[in-house]
Order: C-alpha cells, then structure tokens, then sequence
C-alpha cells in the first residue's frame, strides 16, 4: 500500500466506502423490498378479510331489506337487497381473485358459493312468498329458523376464512416487523460501520498521502531548489553561449571574407601555375638546347685535352732534346775548361787558342744557362699543359656534371611541368571548393545566426525558468507547510 | 729566353773578328766548385784537367780519403775524396774530378757550379755575384795525402 499511488489510494478509499454503502444500500433495499412485500401481504389480509366483512354485510343488507319488506310489504325496502345480490356476487369473485395464491381458502369459497346461493334464494324465495302469499306466511319462513340457520352457516364458514386470515395477518406482520427491524439494524450498524471503516480508511490515507505528498513535496522543493540552481547556472550557461555565438559570428564573418580573399588567391595561383607551366615548357626547349651545346663544348673539351696532351709529349720529346743540348754545353765546358789549362800549358803559342777556348766556354755557359732557362720554360709549359690538361678535365667533367645537371633540370622542369599542371587543377579545386566553403560558411553564418538568436530566447527563457523555479520552491514551501506543517 | 741561337753565334764569330786585345788588365781563372756542403774557388794553373763520369774504381786501402783509381787520358790515377780531406762527410756519389797539375792524383768533387775568371791580385778569398768564399790550395791538399800516406807507410813498416 506503500507503493501505490495517489489516485489508487483515493480511489481504494473510495471504493471501500462506495463497497460499504452499496452493501448497506442493498441489504436496505432488500429489507426494505421484504418489508414491503410484507405490508403488501398484510395489506393483502386485510383486502381479504375487508371483502368477508363486505360479504356478511352485503348479506345482512339483503337479509335487512327482506324483514322489511316482509314487515312493511314496501317495496323501497327491497332496494338494500337487488343492490346486495349483486354486490355477494362480485365480492365473492373479488375474494376468489384475492386468494387464488391459496388453495385452501379458495375449497373454502367453493364450499361458501353454494352456502350463499342458498341464502339469496331463501331470501328471494320468502319475499315472494310475502309478495304472492301476504305477511303470515312470509312470517312463518322467518319463524322457521331456516334464514338464521343458513345466516349461521355463513356466519361460521366466513368466519373460517377470517380467522385463517387473521392467521396469516399475524404472521405477516410478525414477518414485516422483523423484516423492519432487521433493516434497522442493518442500516444502524452498516452505518456505524461504514462510517467507522471510512474514517479509518480516511485516516490511514490521510496519514499516507500526507506522509507520501510530504515526502514528494520535500523532493520537489529540493528539486525545485536545484532546478533553481541549474536554471541559474542554464542562465548564466545561456548567457555565455550568447556571447560565444557573438563571437563565433563575428569569427564566421572573418572567415567567410577570409574564404572569399583564399579563393581570390586560388585562382591567382591557377593563373600563375598557368603561366608557369608555359615557363617551365619553355624552360625545357631551352635546356634542350642548352644539353645540345654542352655536347658540343663536350667534344670540344675532349679535342683541347687531346691537343694539349700531345703539347706535353712534345714538351717531353723537348726536354730530352735539350738534356742532350744540357750535356753537351756542358761537354764543351768541361772541353773549353781542359782546353784552356792545355793553352795555358802552351805558352805563348796557346794563347789566341786560349781565347778561342774561353769563348766557346762562354758559349757553353751561355748555352747552358738558355739550356736551363729552356728547361725552366719547357718545365713551366708541361707544368701549364698538366694544368690545362688537369684544369680541362676538372672542365669535362664540369661539362659531364653540367650535362647531367642539365638532365636533371630537364627532369627536374618536367617534373615542374606536371607539377605544375597538378598544382593548377588542385588550385582550381581549391578555388571551386574554397566558393563552395564561402557558400557553406554563409550557410553556417545563418545558422549561427538563427543559434545566436535562439541562445538569446534561451537566456530569456532560462530566466523565465529561474524565475519559475523560484516559485516553485516558494510552492513547494507552502504545500509542504499545507501537508506537514510540523515539517515546514 | 734570355739569349738566341743566332745571337750566340754572332757573339762567338765576333771573338774571331775582334782584334787581340793586348792592354787588358791580366786575370786568373778559377773553378767553382763545392766541397762537402761549401762553396770553395780552386786555381785552374793548379789543375790539370777537369773530368765528368769517370769510373771509379775501388781498391783495398786504409786512407778513408782514397775513393779507387779511374783513367784519364790513357793513365790511371788515384782518386781522393776532397770531402773527407778537407773533414767533411763522405762525397758519396758524385760525377766531378780534377787531376792536379803538380801531382798525378784526382781529388773528387762533391759538385762543379763553373768557370770564374778574376782580378790576379786575388789572394785567399774570391767574391762572386754568390758570395764571398775561400781558394783551395792545391798544394796544401797533396801534401796532407802525402803525410797520410807516409803516416800509413811508417805504419806498415814497423
């Protein structure tokens, strides 16, 4: 019971209460329909016995109307009795209807037809007399006990009736008093009951739903006051957003002019990719060439080499020449040396060929300082062909290196080529997405605007929940002073 | 190049041309040599013959300054190593030699620079555009073979 809910609780209240007055109700009602049934049968009886009191004085009408008839032979005073023979008629069959749900007074009223019969037609049977035969033998009937005894006879059979009756008229209303009393008591105590079962079932209720609401309103205040508390962080939360929107609007603007300014400059790019491309084709026809006449200065360097290395044999074939010409001035020294010693040892004779001698020393000497001079300029000229030669090489294989460089740069200007022609189509996607970006950003742009403006209704309502939220705890505070106020 | 074929020539034809010049200041020649690791002067009057490649030959003897004998001129003649006369190292191989003109000896060179032709009032020393350096005295020369010689035959004999 702890578990259920608010409605289910009012609703079982309801219900038990609703149980216990439909109980009462019915047993009421059923009571209260026996007791009916039992007036309507007492009621009944008392039809019954109305009708036998109706019949013996509808008789004794007739009888009336007779004696004085009899006494008086005025017809007037038959009037009581035509009016009363009619009249037993329909109240015997107004009894027979009245007791046709007992067979036994009904054998009774078949016995008492023919008793009553018998008396109509003694009645009828003296007035005639008294009409046709005059007073005294009208009064000799009556003297005869005929009339009283059948009177009798009624009297005991209607009396029969009336007492089985009164039997039932006793029991009937013994019936209807008990029926009335046991609907009392079950009304007093259904009553009682009910009304002892509802305040319980109120009180336990009451006690729940006030301790159950209590505790539902202490969680509402609490989560009241921490809704207060969230829509105030949401507010502030909302407020902060507002601003980020602001700024990545105004960050998306720069952005969006920065894409307009990246396409502008993508398709620059192209144009001078473009004009690279030319560049770079242009390039290689020239380096076509250039390779072309680095072949030539190639074979060129080659001829230089080969020249040059045949200037170093002929400068080798020069030296030896001249270690003959070397050795033999200095031969003719050495000669003119001993040949001067010979013309000294000669005296006088010897001198002009002394003279001779000296001079061809000085021609040796002369001839072996040119000699030396000779070698230096021959040395200096090999010294300068190896250099050549060295320096030419070093040259081809600049050249070779040159040329393969060349072959490189026309690799390299192909590759630019391509690269080139690679970098134009990305710089023309890069334009086509970089619109398409500008496209999007404005899209976004709008976007942000629109989340801009729904943060700024958000801000509102966040202070709206705030402000809700504050009343709400203020609401909980007062149910909760309402449900418990011991608690508030 | 300093001097030409055909200026050579003219110049020694010149020499024949020329008269004979009889009221020149009187000279004396030299040799320029180097012995050892030094420049020396030696008188020409005081060789008689100046020879290159010469083949020397080794012989057995105990003076460290005779290098072997070689011919010159149909005759064979000792040959001294000037070097170790005058203290220093060994000449080692070299191609000069002289035959002095007093002696029939050869003194080995360490080297041969050329001819000087000098002023006769020259005593000790010369002076060349190279410098400034001593006369060998022959004489000198072969009288320290002589010595060692006579040291080495003194030797032998006892």
């Amino acid at each position: 019971m702890r578990e259920w809910t608010f409605g289910k609780k009012v609703g079982a209240g309801f219900a038990v209460a609703s149980l216990i007055l439909a109980i009462v109700a019915l047993v009421g009602y059923l009571s209260v329909d026996q007791l009916i049934e039992s007036n309507r049968l007492v009621t009944h009886t008392h039809e019954v016995l109305g009708g036998l009191d109706k019949l013996l004085l509808r008789l004794v009408d007739a009888e009336t109307g007779e004696r004085g008839y009899i006494i008086t032979g005025n017809d007037a005073y038959l009037e009581p009795y035509r009016s009363a023979a009619d009249e037993i008629k329909r109240t015997l069959d107004e009894l027979r209807r009245l007791t046709a749900d007992s067979p036994v007074q009904q054998r009774r009223l078949d016995a008492l037809s023919p008793m009553l019969d018998a008396k109509v037609n003694q009645l009828a049977a003296t007035i005639e007399l008294r009409r046709t035969g005059g007073l005294e033998p009208a009064s000799r009937e009556v003297a005869s006990h005929l009339g009283k005894n059948l009177m009798d006879q009624l009297r005991g059979a209607v009396g029969e009736l009336k007492r089985e009756e009164e039997s039932l008229r006793a029991d009937r209303k013994g019936r209807a008093e008990s029926s009335a009393q046991t609907t009392k008591l079950i009304v007093s105590v259904g009553t009682i009951g009910g009304v002892l079962l509802i305040a319980v079932m109120g009180w336990l209720i009451t006690t729940s739903l006030s301790s159950q609401i209590g505790a539902a309103v202490q969680h509402v205040q609490s989560s009241s006051a921490e809704l207060q508390t969230a829509a105030n962080q949401q507010a502030t939360g909302a407020k902060e957003q507002s601003t980020a929107m602001n700024e990545i609007s105004t960050t998306i603007s720069e952005l969006l002019v920065t894409t307009r300014q990246i396409a502008e400059s993508a398709q620059r790019v192209a144009q001078i990719a473009e004009q690279t491309a030319s560049a770079a084709a242009s390039g290689d026809r020239t380096v076509v060439t250039a390779r072309e006449s680095i072949a030539a200065i190639r074979r060129q360097v080659d001829l230089v080499v080969g020249h040059m290395l045949e200037l170093g044999g002929k400068s080798q074939q020069i030296g030896a020449v001249l270690d003959i010409v070397s050795e033999l001035a200095e031969q003719t020294n050495i000669l003119a040396i001993n040949a001067t010693i010979e013309a000294a040892g000669a005296g006088e004779a010897g001198q002009r060929f002394a003279v001779v001698a000296d001079e061809i020393r000085k021609l040796a000497d002369r001839v072996a300082g040119s000699t030396k001079e000779i070698r230096t300029l021959i040395n200096d000229v090999r010294s300068a062909v190896n250099t050549t030669v060295m320096a030419t090489e070093t040259g081809s294989k600049a050249v070779d290196a040159g040329g393969k460089r060349f072959e490189e740069v026309l690799a390299a200007l192909q590759q630019i080529g391509g690269l080139v022609t690679t970098t134009t189509e990305a710089a023309r996607e890069i334009g086509l997405s970089t619109k398409q970006q500008a496209t999007a950003v404005e899209q976004v742009n709008v976007a942000i605007t629109n989340v801009a403006q729904t943060t700024r209704e958000t801000e509102a309502s966040s202070g709206q929940t705030l402000q809700t939220a504050s009343q709400l705890t203020l609401l909980s505070k007062d149910l909760l002073r309402l449900v418990q106020p011991q608690a508030a | 190049m300093a001097l030409d074929a055909p200026t050579l020539a003219r110049a020694f034809d010149r020499t024949f041309a020329e008269p004979q010049q009889n009221g020149a200041a009187p000279t004396d020649d030299f040799l320029d040599v180097r012995i050892g690791t030094d420049p020396y002067a030696i008188r020409l009057s005081d060789v008689a013959g100046l020879f290159a490649d010469k083949v020397i030959t080794r012989v057995p003897t105990p003076l460290p300054a005779l290098a072997g004998t070689a011919g010159f001129r149909g005759a064979i003649r000792p040959v001294y190593d000037l070097a170790v006369l005058m203290g220093y190292a060994p000449t080692g191989s070299s191609r000069w030699l002289v035959v002095t003109a007093v002696e029939p000896v050869a003194l080995l060179l360490s080297g041969f620079e050329g001819h000087l032709r000098l002023p006769r009032d020259v005593r000790d020393v010369v002076q060349t555009p190279r410098g400034v350096y001593p006369i060998l005295h022959v004489p000198s020369v072969l009288d320290t073979i002589k010595r060692q010689l006579s040291q080495h035959t003194g030797q032998k004999e006892r």
